[in-house]
């Protein structure tokens, strides 16, 4: 039996405005709420799990760092989203080496077609298509999930990379063709997609 | 290609947003202790900047009074001062001493008696025990000097009845204090029936009946002597006031500083799991892209000085990370690999708002240092954008320009040093700063 319950928040209003005021009850809270769909966020950006952990650890210390400054509550998951993707961006700028970007695209089938590749992922296994973007190259990963998955344009891309407009679309092109050529092999292999 | 770039990007991105838009994973128990272990520490930090500002503050606020009261007081204080070469070497120098004091027309002048049945009290021996005070030659005793001398009383009374003051006595090697009426503008005013003083001493019964004993140069010193009210005897003023003075203690003052700053650094590397940094460079050369600055204002009262700062320091420092990639060099006869890095570059401006205690001091003594100036201080500063905590420690030598009666312009080469370690938040370097610069400081002085 618990003699001292801890604080409710009915909404996330009132969470927010507990982390806001350093409260240690909102803190933990907002922590459980969050943790499983930010810990996937960062996942998918790392290279291996024990990556992803230390980005999301960097990412949580930022967001309960940061949450004061947040005006409009109501946007509360998108601002925490966005503050894990450039903690995922700010690591790779800082400890990325400089890596063998060009990569042999010699058995690329460019017959594939799109709905070819649709079905092909939704047919896939969570993890494999997560295995393919992480043995991807760190600045292709960074871009393929920027661009496929969060949804950002290229212009907002060159932005947060710090680079320009046409460095960011080439970019993806060679990196979508990357991932293109992983998933038929691995269709052509396992699902008996006609190449 | 059979389906267009925009077809593919589309399929592509709508398959991969069904697959992870709901896409969770279970964070571990050790993540969960750094986030909130760093929490906690993040949070005692801020608390204790917030205590240590908030205690500042409150110093600040308490010392306020002290300033003005102290500063107030200053007017209070009369100066009673007694020529330096009239050495009272018996009734002949008194005669001397006593008309100094006679110029001045007074309803309530100090009537001297020619009576001997006087002598004992205490009051009526006042001045002349003031004249002891003073003597640096070897003078009677008061005590056979009353004796000897028929009757010399000298009451200094002073038109104001608002400012009160007590004239401590000896008496019987016990003190005693006698209320005499003071005065802020007329020091002494005095109405001196010279005709009425008989200074002629008796040798033979100064030879029979009393000892005469010398006295120390600083009677008063020597018997614990400790004044209700600070009674100082000016030595300088005395010739200008007619032997009174109000003695100017240095009051509340005011202090502005502009200080250039160059700033070198001590920069610790530490290596963060699977990078590795190298070819780390702090640039040394001066320009004035990376001059930081820093204004002080404060208040000073005596020798202290407590001081707000607000300044700009402007770190930078380039590294690379090592990368997979190895160059083959050759060094004259030898080949070496060398591992290629990718390099970054930081400039950061901190800025920083602070206290500070400073500890002023000049050398007034004629010589070739003369109003040369040294302070030496230190100070709590607080990193805005990292909301770091600083403690320098700060040394300023110099040469005091006077400007005016009240304000004086210090200029000398400055020195701080930071005693804490600031940690870079991307990189994790350690950064422990110095700065050298040029302080020009004004010093205004209320009197």
């Amino acid at each position: 039996m618990k003699f001292f319950r801890g604080k409710k928040y009915g909404t996330l209003n009132e969470l927010v405005i507990g982390c806001q005021k350093l409260e240690a009850s909102a803190q933990t809270e907002f922590y459980k709420k969050y943790k499983s769909k930010l810990i996937g966020v960062c996942i998918r950006y790392a290279k291996t799990h024990a990556e992803g952990e230390d980005i999301f650890q960097e990412a949580f210390i930022k967001v309960f760092k940061n949450i004061a400054e947040v005006r409009d509550i109501e946007s509360i998951d998108s601002w925490v989203k966005s503050v894990v993707i450039r903690t995922a961006i700010n690591y790779y700028n800082r400890t990325t080496r400089q890596q063998l970007m060009h990569v042999d695209l010699d058995n690329f089938d460019p017959n594939f077609q799109s709905q070819d590749y649709e079905s092909l992922i939704d047919k896939m296994d969570t993890a494999a298509i997560l295995n393919i973007i992480s043995e991807l190259p760190d600045g292709y990963r960074v871009i393929v999930n920027l661009h496929l998955i969060d949804g950002y344009t290229h212009t907002e891309i060159a932005t947060m990379l710090s680079i320009a407009d046409s460095t960011a679309r080439s970019q993806y092109h060679r990196a979508r063709n990357i991932l293109m050529k992983k998933l038929q092999e691995i269709g052509i292999n396992r699902y008996e997609i006609p190449g | 290609m059979k389906s267009p770039d925009k077809d593919i990007d589309r399929a592509l991105q709508a398959a991969l947003k069904r697959k992870f838009d709901d896409f969770e994973a279970e964070a571990t128990k050790a993540s969960e202790d750094a986030i909130f272990s760093k929490q906690r520490a993040s949070y005692w930090q801020s608390t204790r900047g917030r205590i240590l500002a908030a205690a500042g503050l409150v110093i600040f606020l308490f010392s306020l009074p002290f300033l003005y009261f102290s500063f107030s007081d200053v007017k209070d204080i009369v100066a009673v001062s007694i020529p330096k070469n009239d050495s009272f070497n018996g009734p002949t120098k008194l005669q001397k001493a006593v008309p100094a004091l006679d110029s001045q027309e007074n309803d309530t002048a100090l009537i001297i008696e020619n009576k001997r049945s006087q002598l004992l009290n205490p009051v009526n021996r006042t001045v002349k025990l003031q004249a002891a005070a003073k003597m640096e030659k070897p003078a009677l005793s008061v005590k056979s000097l009353t004796k000897a001398v028929e009757t010399t009383q000298v009451i200094n009374s002073y038109k104001s009845s608002k400012d009160r003051f007590f004239v401590p006595d000896k008496h019987d090697e016990k003190e005693i204090s006698t209320p005499v009426q003071t005065s802020q503008d007329n020091l002494i005013s005095s109405n001196f029936d010279r005709e009425k003083i008989n200074l002629s001493v008796d040798k033979k019964i100064l030879a029979e009946d009393y000892d005469l004993k010398m006295i120390q140069k600083k009677p008063y010193l020597a018997n614990n002597f400790k004044p209700v009210f600070n009674i100082q005897f000016d030595l300088h003023t005395t010739r200008n006031l007619n032997g009174v003075a109000y003695d100017k203690k240095k009051g509340l003052g005011f202090i502005f500083n502009i200080t250039p700053l160059n700033t070198v650094q001590v920069l610790t590397v530490k290596g963060l799991p699977g990078i590795t940094y190298q070819n780390v460079n702090v640039p040394s050369e001066i320009s004035l892209n990376r001059l930081g600055y820093k204004f002080t204002a404060g208040l000073a009262k005596g020798a202290f000085q407590f001081i707000f700062s607000y300044g700009q320091l402007n770190q930078s420092f380039n590294y690379e990370i090592a990368s997979d990639e190895f160059v083959l060099n050759q060094d004259t006869k030898n080949y070496t690999f060398v591992q290629k890095g990718v390099q970054y570059r930081q400039d950061n401006k901190l800025k920083f708002v602070g206290l500070g205690l400073k500890r002023h001091g000049i050398i007034k003594n004629e010589s070739v240092f003369q109003n040369y100036f040294g302070d030496v201080g230190v100070e709590f500063s607080r990193e805005l954008k990292t909301n770091t905590n600083v403690l320098w420690g700060n040394l300023a030598l110099g040469k005091q320009v006077v400007l005016s009666k009240n304000a004086q312009l210090n200029i000398g080469p400055y020195l701080e040093y930071s005693f804490t370690k600031m940690v870079n938040p991307d990189t994790k370097f350690q950064n422990q700063p110095y700065q050298i610069g040029l302080s020009i400081g004004l010093r205004y002085l209320k009197r």
